[in-house]
């Protein structure tokens, strides 16, 4: 079908660049035979994830010999965008990452298969998953992804730095005040050159970053019907402005001048620089084997995230989608399967990067690997219990560009909290207000 | 006209027709249909996935609130004046006195022409690779030079106040060798007839530059000077390798501001509206260049 | 007066020799971080040359990306452009040049005109028209809205015009036809003109990056400069040492042709100033 368009084509374009073109001919790849199927798959990997995800297809292409699988990698900062780009193109790859922020943008533009009749009809054990990563997976009631694995946002500390200080590990329940408390107390110039080289933690850059804290002081992003946003809101502004004060008031916050200067903040906890730092699971890998400047290993574990009035977090769940209608979709779906079922997810789960999706496989050592750091890699299933995903719809890239603009203005600028907060939230309120798209 | 009149053929405007026919079926449907098509496509409301809207002049109001009462064109578009104006001067300076070095014609020029070349064949993705290594705050070799000399050298790309000066001298650099050999020639049209003259009215070298160079190269000055406004104007790859926008939005320029709004944001109605806008610019410069050549511009001979 | 000139020589030399070596730093400078292993970059070494020759990033490079691949693409790309360009331009040369025909100053001046739209401003709709022709991921997309050149039509009449008539009329009265006139004629006498437009042709294709970036996604129809894009993205700041050697590939061919044929590069892209 492709092909004949294709022809057509050249034998339009011939008659005008005969000569170039018949150049062109030439160079088109010979197509492959009738019972292979070749699946395009497009990931967002770097080096070590792609290395990965290739055994883990390896694996696959020898049970099924019929399958070439052809990888397109695209780096995280441009992925969306050649999606968008390929499905408007009609080229779009026939399975491809998706982290589930972005579903509802490509679910609502009609590009992503519906999975519930292939769920449903394979019986695929979706209701082995933990039950509080479904909401991520779906949009307006139907699924779109199945995940490669998931991950709920812990505390990483390092634990040198605390019995240095002589403050107590942080632990389920602990508060705000403990937090600051112990921010201040590790905060300090280590090489006594006048300028502070040591922090608590690190200001937040993107949207799930003040989730975090907003829900934990019990407000919200937006009302559950998504048309207003809540960032204006007491709660909000609280939060943000708790941040604000860690970081120009109390200064246990680096400036960005002083981040940069030491690498930003994975790059200072991971150089002993930094006592603690908000993230997923995924951390755990860039931390792993961590020094600092002298050889000394970092000894770091993680722990639940601090509360105000409630407890909370934000959970992330990186996806794998379908192509809607793609000539390969039945293909399509049995490496989703493979993927996202109980191989792939015990795979994943032995990489340390990833979270698995099945509570049978999370309580299991392939994750609760006692070999490797963290030591309570239990926090992370722990804290499940009152993690949720970011309130999403179609808007959010749009949404999220903003909120880390603003974000960065407050943190990089000084801009008034208040101002900043209720200017952003009325810009966003003008988007949901229009619809979603 | 030409000197040899020779009366309209019938066969031969066939002929010219068959000649001209392959660049003018190209020209139309990949320059002309374009043009039109992006004025079109800057009265839609359309992200490519989903049908489009007609929006009237929507998009161009936008751009006129957005430079009235919103930030981010106006910084888009100062950045890229401080862009262009801090490379230009700088560049043509520079190649100018090279170029008047290069005319020495000594033994050995040669090679250094070579050299200065280098930059203008090499792919600009490698050099803004190279740059970004050499940019680095803590390893890389500039830093480590000037650390030699002061203790907290800046941090280049990753420094809002000097992100946009390591663009400016990379730009610069890559620039340099093509500008003083367009220089060169033009120095090298200049007939040695004037200087002659000159010296037999005992001008000293700087009179020399002044009185006779100078007025003569200046067809060549008002080329480069219009050629390197527009490519100021036109800047994406080194910004796109090197900082992506960041420090945002101290290296956010206009045409990777198009860039992103279409096929990031995929905005296509906006991002064809602020392309359109560039074109009016750039068309108003390109006429500005005219007019000043017909005032300031001495062609000799 | 001979002493101020020698003092004015040794000055030249200086300068020139400063601002060459200022040129040639960044080539050392990416072939020596090249060959270091990839620790070298973090640990702030004391040392301007690596510890050993780190051969293997250069393997590394063309693995991880398929560097032989974007080659191949770039050079298909490059080659169709250039000889498409040369020859719808001088064909529409020779037109505006040699041949009389109703409105042909006011064509010309249309095809002079185009010439001032900048890129950018056709980059969107073009892009709409590689999707509805489902051009998008293939070399048509790369080539075919390329194989005409205004500016080359252009500098090819300038050229044309200067080779004189009578060689002409003596091929006439020989019976030539416009065709074989062309063929014969203009186009043999016209090889150094040729041959500078098609380098600038030639690096111009070989170089472009901004719409091969809208227009491709595929990894194996990338040319190098997305190629080496997508290493850059790959990597990031992780692994300077492969991204040094990749930078260096893409870089090499390039340099080699320009070192084998400087004077029509130098010429070609000469051209592109005094005349225009």
């Amino acid at each position: 079908m492709r092909r004949s368009v294709t022809i057509a084509r050249l034998v339009a374009a011939a008659t005008a660049f005969s000569c170039a073109v018949l150049l062109v001919g030439c160079g088109k790849p010979a197509k492959t035979q009738a019972h292979k199927v070749t699946l395009t798959l497009a990931c967002w990997e770097g080096p070590e994830g792609l290395s990965s995800l290739m055994k883990l297809l390896d694996r696959y292409k020898k049970m099924h010999p019929n399958v070439h699988i052809e990888i397109q990698q695209v780096p995280g900062s441009q992925y969306y965008q050649r999606l968008k780009i390929q499905f408007a193109a009609g080229v779009a790859p026939d399975i491809m990452q998706m982290a589930y922020d972005q579903l509802p943008s490509f679910a609502e533009r009609n590009t992503l298969e519906p999975l519930d009749r292939l769920i449903k009809r394979d019986r695929f054990p979706i209701n082995e998953m933990f039950p509080q990563l479904l909401p991520a997976l779906k949009y307006k009631g139907k699924f779109y992804g199945l995940p490669r694995g998931w991950t709920t946002f812990v505390l990483y500390y390092n634990k040198d730095m605390f019995r240095e200080a002589g403050v107590p590990f942080p632990r389920e329940g602990w508060t705000w005040d403990d937090f600051l408390y112990a921010c201040k107390k590790v905060t300090k110039d280590v090489n006594g050159d006048g300028r502070i080289d040591q922090f608590g933690c690190d200001a937040p850059t993107q949207a799930d970053g003040i989730a975090f804290w907003i829900w934990q002081n019990g407000g919200r992003m937006f009302t559950p019907d998504m048309k207003k946003c809540l960032l204006d809101s007491p709660e909000a502004i609280e939060a943000v402005q708790f941040l604000a004060d860690c970081q120009y008031k109390y200064n246990v916050f680096p400036t960005p001048e002083q981040a940069q200067d030491l690498g930003g903040g994975s790059e200072m906890f991971r150089n002993g620089r930094q006592a603690m730092f908000i993230q997923g699971r995924w951390a755990c890998l860039v931390f792993r084997g961590a020094t600092y400047p002298d050889g000394r290993k970092i000894d770091w574990d993680v722990a639940p995230p601090p509360m105000k009035k409630q407890k909370a977090t934000v959970l992330f769940a990186n996806c794998y989608v379908l192509r809607r209608n793609g000539p390969n979709l039945e293909e399509a779906w049995k490496l989703m399967k493979w993927l996202t079922g109980y191989e792939g997810q015990k795979h994943q789960a032995r990489t340390g990067r990833d979270m698995p999706s099945f509570v049978r496989v999370a309580n299991s050592p392939d994750f609760l690997d006692p070999a490797n750091p963290p030591e309570h890699d239990r926090v992370f299933l722990d804290v499940a219990k009152y993690a949720r995903p970011l309130e999403v719809d179609a808007n959010t890239g749009t949404v999220n560009e903003l909120i880390t603009n603003e974000i960065m203005q407050i943190f990089t600028a000084h801009k008034d909290v208040r101002r900043a907060m209720r200017s952003l939230a009325s810009t966003i309120n003008r988007i949901q207000q229009r619809g979603a798209k | 006209m030409t000197s040899r009149r020779k009366p309209l053929v019938r066969g031969e405007s066939l002929a010219a027709a068959g000649f001209l026919a392959p660049s003018f079926v190209g020209l139309l449907v990949f320059a002309i249909v374009p043009i039109i098509g992006a004025f079109v496509v800057s009265l839609l409301d359309w992200d490519i996935l989903t049908p489009p809207r007609y929006v009237g002049l929507a998009n161009y109001a936008e751009i006129w609130r957005e430079l009235t009462h919103g930030e981010t064109l106006r910084t888009v578009l100062l950045n890229t004046i401080y862009f262009t104006a801090g490379t230009v001067p700088l560049a043509m300076a520079i190649s100018l006195a090279i170029a008047l070095l290069l005319n020495r014609r000594l033994w050995g020029v040669g090679a250094f022409r070579v050299i200065y070349f280098l930059p203008t064949v090499t792919s600009i993705v490698a050099l803004s690779i190279v740059w970004r290594l050499m940019y680095n705050p803590d390893y890389g070799i500039i830093n480590r030079f000037l650390r030699l000399f002061i203790s907290h050298p800046p941090g280049w790309l990753a420094d809002p106040n000097w992100a946009m000066p390591a663009i400016i001298i990379m730009s610069v650099w890559t620039g340099l060798g093509y500008n003083a050999i367009l220089y060169l020639a033009g120095l090298q049209g200049i007939s040695s007839t004037y200087y002659e003259a000159a010296k037999i009215d005992g001008a000293n070298a700087w009179q020399l530059f002044r009185h006779v160079t100078w007025p003569l190269l200046s067809p060549t000055t008002l080329f480069i000077f219009t050629m390197s406004v527009i490519s100021g104007f036109q800047v994406f790859t080194q910004i796109y390798m090197m900082t992506a926008g960041k420090p945002t939005p101290q290296t956010m320029v206009y045409v990777y501001h198009v860039y992103s709004e279409a096929f990031t944001s995929f905005r296509m109605g906006y991002a064809s509206a602020l392309a359109f806008v560039l074109f009016l610019l750039i068309l108003v410069v390109t006429l500005g260049q005219l007019s000043i050549t017909k005032r300031w511009v001495y062609y000799g001979g | 007066m001979k002493r101020r000139r020698i003092i004015g020589d040794i000055a030249t030399y200086a300068v020139l020799s400063a601002v060459g070596i200022s040129m040639l730093v960044p080539f050392g400078w990416m072939i020596v971080a090249s060959l270091r292993d990839k620790s070298e970059f973090f640990t702030q070494a004391r040392s301007l040359f690596p510890s050993g020759i780190h051969w293997d990033n250069y393997v590394q490079a063309w693995t991880t990306v398929p560097f032989g691949a974007f080659f191949k693409n770039s050079v298909i790309v490059a080659v169709c452009v250039t000889l498409g360009q040369l020859l719808t331009s001088s064909l529409a040369a020779y037109a505006f040049a040699r041949m009389r025909f109703r409105g042909r100053e006011a064509l010309f001046i249309a095809y002079l005109s185009t010439m001032m739209v900048p890129t950018q401003v056709t980059m969107i709709p073009l892009f709409i028209m590689m999707v509805k022709l489902r051009w998008v991921d293939s070399y048509y997309a790369l080539i075919v809205p390329f194989l005409a050149s205004a500016y080359g039509c252009f500098l090819l009449r300038q050229f044309f015009l200067t080779i004189p008539q009578e060689l002409e009329d003596a091929a006439r009265i020989d019976g030539c036809g416009h065709w074989s006139t062309y063929w014969r004629i203009i186009l043999p006498l016209s090889k150094p003109a040729l041959s500078a437009f098609g380098v600038i042709a030639f690096l111009g294709s070989w170089n472009s990056f901004i719409w091969p970036l809208i227009v491709i996604n595929r990894p194996t129809m990338k040319t190098i400069p997305i190629g080496l894009q997508s290493l850059q993205g790959f990597y990031g700041d992780a692994n300077w040492a492969v991204l040094m050697a990749g930078a260096v590939i893409a870089a090499l061919p390039m340099l080699v042709l320009f070192f084998l044929a400087q004077k029509q590069f130098i010429e070609g892209i000469t051209l592109t100033g005094l005349k225009a």
